[in-house]
């Protein structure tokens, strides 16, 4: 992605990344091969859903929460149990940060401790691991970083999941603010982040596909799911692709998404982070079938 | 604003937060901007709370005028409407916003009352927290007089060329290109230069051509504080969007106008005192011709009038 002014007109051209322009004009771009050129890359990211995971009342119930986590740490690891997986990702020297969504639609607290009490279980020291969501401060210390954002449309960068997550890492979220939130991908590079994030487990239990980060209920809906992989823009990918079919299935046609989530494409092409190209996605899809959205 | 203390079993906190735009993205990080995108006053936060059944939250945006309010709730006209006071005479079935003040949906009031916006919220959705939302509701409205819709909004051209209508439902007032990219995505940058001594107003117009799907055609009219303002957004409009036309203007009418055919449709724009108009996703240049050249008569026709 160049510097200069990006309009309407690039993701018509198929010019920002087909997911990204997809979003925009709510199919896919018209010239969408003509993404800027690198090195083939490949993700997996696995998505586990339960129809018990949310009762009526939207409440979480935490015994199926944690069979899901469950399959979906040992799936994406491939080893036999989560214990497995989880001593395979992480160390019990590590000094754990684990990263939330805190604030408007927030990571569920369940999820955060289901995490937690994982961890423990798999040999890390309770002490050894943290809440580090917040200023560059709390990243620093950390040697691993445990990514736990909620699945949320945003109405300034069009995605508020991901990427964003790590915005107070930069110690100036402002500077990523408006036109300047393309350049969310460069946090993940800065020195106290830069390689730590062992894990992206998005919450999707009940995401929210319009007007965020405030919460209105109206576009909030049970999906009843995790999403997770160790590619960043992957999993915001195949979260991005979540939303827009949610989108469309609320509204019965094409529903772009505006803003564009350019940080996406941004995070793959012009900062190296993974890849938001869906045909280098390996999708994992277990559990509840009915609405996956993919 | 000083609400009851009880609605049914909700009890407010005997707190209630000021909020100004200093302090605002203490209190929401990441949307606060929407709030700084209209002339921003301040907002107060009261919550009620219930043995049982979960808070209510209101959230009332104070604004610094009656469109700022109405800009608000113009981002998002679904919901169902609801009568909360008579509705104003000036909204008829014609006009070219719908003619709702009040929009419930899902445990979720929005509401616009001259200067105030105010959302209010239940945190479980249930008949009786339904009756005591839209209670608080009547009660922040109650003996407050209603503003009209800013009459930039008057401009707009109930149909245009022989087959598009417009879409009511369809249109946003606002202030901010972060705004205006909320509803209708043109730039990553601010290449309109609104702000908010600007004023705009984005409208969808539909054919009527039977045949799904029908065809949009995006209509925006912006309102700049000065003519010399409206200049040099034309002119930083043209070169963002339209760098094929800038040498044939160069030698000819300059940047106040253009016409282009683009990745997906015409589009084209002009500028004339301290307005603009420009038309997106039009199927023919004539048609482009016809909207933009409407969209300036009604604007010259307010102009005209000191509207």
């Amino acid at each position: 992605m160049s510097d200069r002014v990006l309009t309407r007109r690039d993701f018509m051209r198929g010019t920002v990344g087909a997911m990204v322009g997809g979003s925009v004009v709510g199919a896919e771009p018209l010239g969408a091969s003509t993404r800027a050129p690198r090195p083939p890359r490949s993700a997996e990211v696995v998505v586990v859903r339960d129809q018990k995971a949310l009762n009526a009342s939207h409440d979480v119930d935490v015994t199926v929460l944690r069979e899901m986590l469950s399959e979906t740490i040992a799936r994406l690891t491939g080893k036999a149990s989560a214990r497995a997986g989880w001593q395979a990702m992480i160390k019990p020297a590590d000094l754990v940060g684990l990263v939330p969504t805190d604030h408007l639609n927030p990571t569920h607290d369940e999820v955060v401790e289901a995490v937690r009490a994982q961890l423990i279980d798999a040999g890390i020291p309770a002490g050894r691991i943290k809440n580090a969501q917040g200023g560059p401060d709390n990243a620093r210390p950390c040697t691993a970083l445990i990514a736990l954002p909620a699945l949320k449309a945003h109405w300034l960068t069009g995605m508020g999941t991901v990427l964003k997550l790590y915005i107070l890492y930069s110690g100036h979220p402002s500077r990523y603010h408006g036109e300047n939130n393309v350049n969310l991908g460069e946090i993940w590079n800065l020195p106290d982040v830069k390689g730590k994030t062992r894990l992206v487990l998005v919450d999707a239990l009940r995401p929210l596909c319009d007007k965020g980060p405030q919460p209105d209920p109206r576009y909030l809906w049970d999906y009843k799911g995790l999403i997770a992989g160790t590619d960043p823009v992957a999993v915001e990918a195949i979260g991005l692709k979540i939303i827009m079919a949610r989108r469309q299935a609320l509204r019965g046609e094409p529903w772009p998404l505006s803003p564009p989530p350019l940080s996406l494409a941004a995070a793959d092409e012009k900062f190296g982070l993974g890849t938001s190209r869906l045909s280098e996605i390996k999708v994992q899809t277990y559990g509840w079938s009915q609405d996956t959205l993919l | 604003m000083d609400l009851p203390r009880t609605f049914g079993p909700w009890t407010r906190s005997d707190r209630s937060r000021r909020i100004d735009a200093r302090s605002i993205f203490g209190y929401m990080d990441g949307a606060g901007e929407l709030y700084l995108a209209y002339g921003f006053d301040h907002l107060d936060v009261v919550e009620y709370g219930s043995a049982d059944q979960g808070s209510i939250l209101v959230e009332l945006y104070w604004m610094r005028t009656p469109a700022d309010a109405f800009g608000l709730l113009s981002g998002d006209w679904g919901g169902e409407p609801v009568g909360l006071q008579a509705e104003a005479a000036s909204t008829t079935s014609a006009s070219p916003v719908p003619p709702h003040r009040a929009l419930y949906g899902a445990g979720l009031l929005r509401l616009w009352s001259d200067t105030l916006y105010a959302r209010v919220l239940a945190s479980r959705e249930t008949a009786a927290s339904r009756e005591q939302v839209l209670a608080i509701g009547r009660t922040i409205v109650a003996g407050r007089k209603e503003a009209s819709y800013p009459a930039l909004i008057s401009a707009l051209p109930r149909a245009s060329g022989p087959a598009y209508r417009l879409l009511p439902g369809r249109t946003t007032y606002l202030r901010s290109h972060l705004v205006l990219n909320s509803a209708y995505f043109l730039s990553a940058e601010n290449i309109l230069d609104l702000d908010v001594t600007s004023e705009a107003v984005l409208a969808t117009y539909e054919s009527s051509v039977p045949a799904p799907p029908r065809h949009q055609v995006r209509l925006l009219l912006v309102r700049y504080r000065d003519e010399a303002t409206a200049r040099a957004a034309a002119a930083r409009f043209r070169d963002a969007y339209f760098p094929e036309t800038r040498k044939r203007a160069d030698h000819g009418t300059g940047p106040s106008s253009a016409l282009q055919h683009v990745e997906d449709g015409w589009a084209g724009y002009q500028q004339k005192g301290r307005c603009l108009a420009a038309a997106f996703e039009v199927q023919d240049s004539d048609l482009a011709r016809t909207f933009v050249r409407r969209a300036l008569e009604e604007l010259a026709r307010l102009e005209a009038a000191h509207e």
